[in-house]
């Protein structure tokens, strides 16, 4: 998928800290549409704080933010996120009761489109307690895709997986990236993954 | 398998308690009046039940504990709901929380017929402390972790209240509200027959405690024994059967 040059975010001499401690300052970022914008850095840096800024999980102190208004239109949910754990999907629910948690009023072939496109059709009636690490995190993606958010923000995504599991789930990423054209952020601490998946790579 | 030897051996236990009692009471140095045996303990036990006062006081107790549980409930539904709102009233509820729970429910008991006089009232706020306290120390930190584990996500998919509430919150806790209700149940069922039999404050009409006063005092000790009896089965079935925690590796 070619990258556009349509900026959906643009982060402006951001601050950001807690307490006394600096977590970043004067920094600034756009990121464009269609790409997979891959922030990376050793643990501890604040890839995770600044993917919660540009969520709008967390305030930040000083700076600017401009959201791409087509971000908003007529969207619920602008800037769903796939967390690294698995657990943030409810083990009470099947496959569906997770999705339909986020969009109720899914119609069923669009749910269908988005089993099919995560490869999940035949688990929809499955608990996630029943399905591998990467089916789970598949799931996490499916929650967010049925939110038609043109941004997809992911935090460490594959960090719980074994490397076997990785490389698939990154290939699937790439995949699922090239037929929707979705904007990606991305958080990692692997190199690896970052040269692979990334359109652009930041470093913190 | 495992299960079986220990259904049989409980089974074995059991008539061996029985014929310990039997042998005790018919050959032993007590007094039938004191050690009465196992037959004049049941003949008494089916004539209370007979009598209907077994049936209805158990049920009474019971109906007590519940609606006990059942305004507790409410009120740790609503104390959670603004503890999550205010760090000032989580404290606040903490803090009471800390002085209060190691307080038996017979303990306050003078202290609330001082105010309250010998009501009905006095008997439901003893219960209400008895069983408030182990829902709100599980509820609440059933509370905590569902919220540290879905904070993010939650503010992140923008959920309405009310999915918050029923769909991660009550269905999340579910299995915790299972085990705070038995714990409840325990502390309250106890509390009861306690303030029901040592005050008998309720009236002739009330509860297996005031069952087991009675008979005391008309020297009934095979129905002192037979209310005994019925309490014990009470507590196995609430506790035993119906706020049984689920064991690893049963579905959720």
């Amino acid at each position: 998928m070619k990258t556009s040059t349509k900026t959906l975010i643009k982060l402006e001499r951001l601050k950001k800290s807690f307490g006394h401690e600096v977590i970043f300052e004067d920094f600034s970022l756009e990121v464009y549409e269609n790409e997979i914008l891959v922030i990376m850095g050793p643990s501890g840096a604040g890839k995770s704080t600044l993917l919660n800024v540009i969520g709008q999980l967390e305030p930040y102190d000083s700076g600017e933010i401009h959201y791409h208004p087509e971000l908003f239109e007529g969207i619920k949910v602008p800037l769903p996120f796939v967390f690294q754990e698995f657990d943030t999907l409810l083990p009470w629910k099947t496959v569906e009761g997770n999705i339909r948690l986020v969009a109720k009023d899914l119609p069923e072939g669009e749910l269908q489109t988005v089993l099919d496109t995560v490869a999940l059709i035949e688990h929809r009636h499955k608990k996630p307690g029943a399905l591998s690490g990467g089916m789970k995190q598949r799931v996490s993606i499916a929650r967010a895709l049925v939110c038609h958010s043109k941004i997809l923000l992911m935090d460490e995504p594959f960090g719980s997986l074994d490397r076997d599991m990785r490389l698939k789930m990154q290939d699937f990423l790439l995949d699922l990236q090239g037929r929707t054209g979705l904007t990606i952020v991305l958080v990692t601490h692997d190199l690896e993954e970052a040269e692979k998946l990334g359109t652009r790579i930041v470093r913190l | 398998m495992k299960t079986n030897r220990i259904r049989y051996y409980k089974f074995f236990i059991i008539v061996l308690f029985f014929l310990a009692w039997e042998a005790a009471a018919r050959f032993g140095p007590f007094s039938e009046m004191l050690f009465p045996g196992l037959m004049t303990i049941g003949r008494r036990f089916w004539g209370l039940l007979l009598e209907e006062a077994l049936v209805f006081k158990t049920l009474y107790s019971v109906a007590v504990v519940w609606l006990s549980m059942l305004l507790s409930l409410t009120a740790v539904v609503v104390l959670l709901a603004l503890s999550r709102a205010s760090l000032f009233i989580k404290t606040a509820v903490e803090l009471i929380r800390a002085f209060a729970a190691p307080i038996p429910g017979v303990a306050i008991l003078p202290l609330v017929i001082l105010w309250f006089g010998l009501s009905r009232t006095s008997m439901l706020l003893i219960m209400i402390h008895a069983t408030l306290w182990p829902l709100w120390t599980q509820l609440s930190l059933a509370v905590d972790r569902l919220s540290r584990r879905f904070s993010r996500f939650e503010r992140a998919y923008r959920l309405s209240h009310w999915k918050r509430f029923w769909h991660l919150y009550c269905l999340g806790a579910a299995e915790d509200l299972k085990s705070a209700l038995g714990v409840a149940w325990s502390r309250g069922w106890r509390a009861l027959i306690s303030v029901e039999m040592i005050f008998g404050i309720t009236g002739s009409q009330s509860g297996l405690g005031w069952l087991l006063y009675e008979r005391r005092m008309y020297m009934d000790t095979a129905g002192l024994y037979a209310g005994l009896a019925a309490i014990a089965l009470c507590g196995i079935l609430f506790e035993t059967w119906i706020f049984r925690p689920e064991k690893a590796g049963e579905p959720a």
